[in-house]
């Protein structure tokens, strides 16, 4: 029996639905949290970056997540992302260019407004480009 | 009664009808699956959400949000989700039926009419009723962001005491053959005291809340209201191509007894023809013979 059944929901579809795991790592606003059996109820903003759950056999399944609520509530942990990727389904050449597009842009004249959009952009291509890599 | 010339001719034009109907449905059909998948994707994530949206609000005592206190203001808006195409039956009929009686029932309010697809906003242009703008996205299928935009400028309204009240009025999807059109409210969100109680009985728990339960809440309760009007949407465009479908379904199938019913007309016409000018050429013949 694992201890968590994750579920992670976005806007354009259901992630991965009912996951078994024994462990994660998840990237909330205040920095990573590392959920493992017993945690408390929970419920907290998502930041930028990389979920990593680890399965019962020893390996580990990463899946980005950008913005958005996690609630933990007994064995059964929903992240509800506004995006959300696993490694498979990340395009690497677009995030590339959105990196490089996003790093360009902060170069030039930007307002402050602008400044966040395109940190966030870049800590977004920047969790894809890793968990790409660590297939 | 008509020659088996007209009937002809007839025949042929009803037979494009029937290719044009009967292809159609088979793009709504596959139309209509695309939609349901998305709206089977999303919504697990609005369902979710709000859930922990009414729970957190439920449990954090004392907290308001803008959108949640009643406004005294007398003026509300409607966005009305209706199609752009018809060929699609009873559904804008049936959504502009609604939206006027509902009007009519609230006599005390002036409303403001927002208008995503073009059908029903020509059918209530006709009533004078105050219409305002109309939305319109991209592409054929509305995007997450751009239905954010809508809401974020008609939330404005609400917070700047514009209007008091914003409803969302669409056909929603139950069935292949079957919609409701409804107008729902979207603001200000109310829970009230019983299901408050309710909400406190199921769920027990003490969550803790990180960073604050009003941080969160502050976040959340807007992209609420996003979900909520995503939906509808999503709702409206699965039950438009639903409609068509059927719509589409039941006109090929007159026009099948339609074709039907003029060859039997045509045959019997011909007949007619064939066996008059038998008998003129045999009773010429009798005549030469007598």
């Amino acid at each position: 029996m694992s201890n968590f059944s994750l579920n992670i929901f976005t806007p354009a579809g259901i992630v991965t639905d009912g996951f078994a795991c024994e462990e994660l790592i998840i990237p909330t606003e205040s920095g990573q949290i590392n959920v493992l059996k017993g945690h408390t109820h929970l419920v907290t903003k998502l930041g930028t970056g990389i979920v990593n759950a680890k399965l019962s056999n020893g390996q580990t399944r990463h899946f980005t997540v950008a913005g958005g609520l996690c609630k933990i509530l007994g064995e059964k942990i929903n992240i509800l992302a506004k995006t959300s990727e696993t490694a498979e389904q990340v395009n690497q050449e677009r995030a590339k260019s959105a990196l490089s597009k996003a790093q360009s842009r902060l170069q030039g004249p930007v307002t402050s407004v602008e400044v966040i959009k395109f940190q966030r952009k870049i800590e977004r291509a920047k969790a894809r480009l890793k968990i790409a890599n660590l297939k | 009664m008509a020659n088996v010339k007209e009937l002809k001719v007839r025949i042929g034009s009803t037979k494009s009808t029937l290719k044009i109907t009967s292809a159609m449905k088979l793009v709504s059909a596959a139309k209509l699956s695309k939609a349901q998948a998305r709206i089977q994707g999303f919504k697990p994530y609005s369902h979710e959400l709000d859930k922990t949206v009414r729970v957190a609000s439920a449990l954090a005592e004392g907290y308001t949000h803008e959108y949640l206190k009643e406004s005294s203001s007398k003026n509300a808006a409607i966005l009305v989700i209706s199609s752009d195409k018809g060929l699609c039956g009873s559904y804008n009929s049936s959504l502009y039926k609604k939206v006027k009686a509902f009007i009519r029932s609230e006599t005390e309010t002036n409303f403001k009419l927002f208008f995503i697809g073009r059908k029903v906003k020509e059918l209530l242009a006709r009533d004078n009723y105050l219409q305002t703008k109309t939305y319109s996205y991209a592409k054929a299928d509305p995007e997450f962001s751009e239905a954010n935009e809508i809401v974020t400028e008609l939330a404005d309204l609400f917070k700047q005491g514009e209007i008091g009240k914003l409803y969302v009025a669409y056909n929603s999807f139950v069935s292949a053959i079957e919609f409701n059109s409804t107008v729902k409210q979207v603001l200000p969100m109310t829970v009230t005291a019983e299901e408050k109680e309710n909400l406190i009985k199921e769920f027990p728990v003490d969550f803790k809340y990180e960073p604050s339960a009003e941080a969160i809440l502050d976040s959340l309760i807007p992209e609420v209201l996003n979900t909520t009007v995503f939906t509808s949407m999503l709702d409206a465009i699965a039950a438009e191509h639903a409609t068509r479908m059927t719509a589409m379904d039941n006109a090929t199938t007159n026009s099948k007894e339609m074709i039907r019913d003029l060859t039997i007309t045509m045959n019997k016409l011909r007949q007619a023809a064939i066996t008059t000018e038998l008998t003129e050429i045999v009773s010429g013949a009798e005549s030469l013979n007598s």
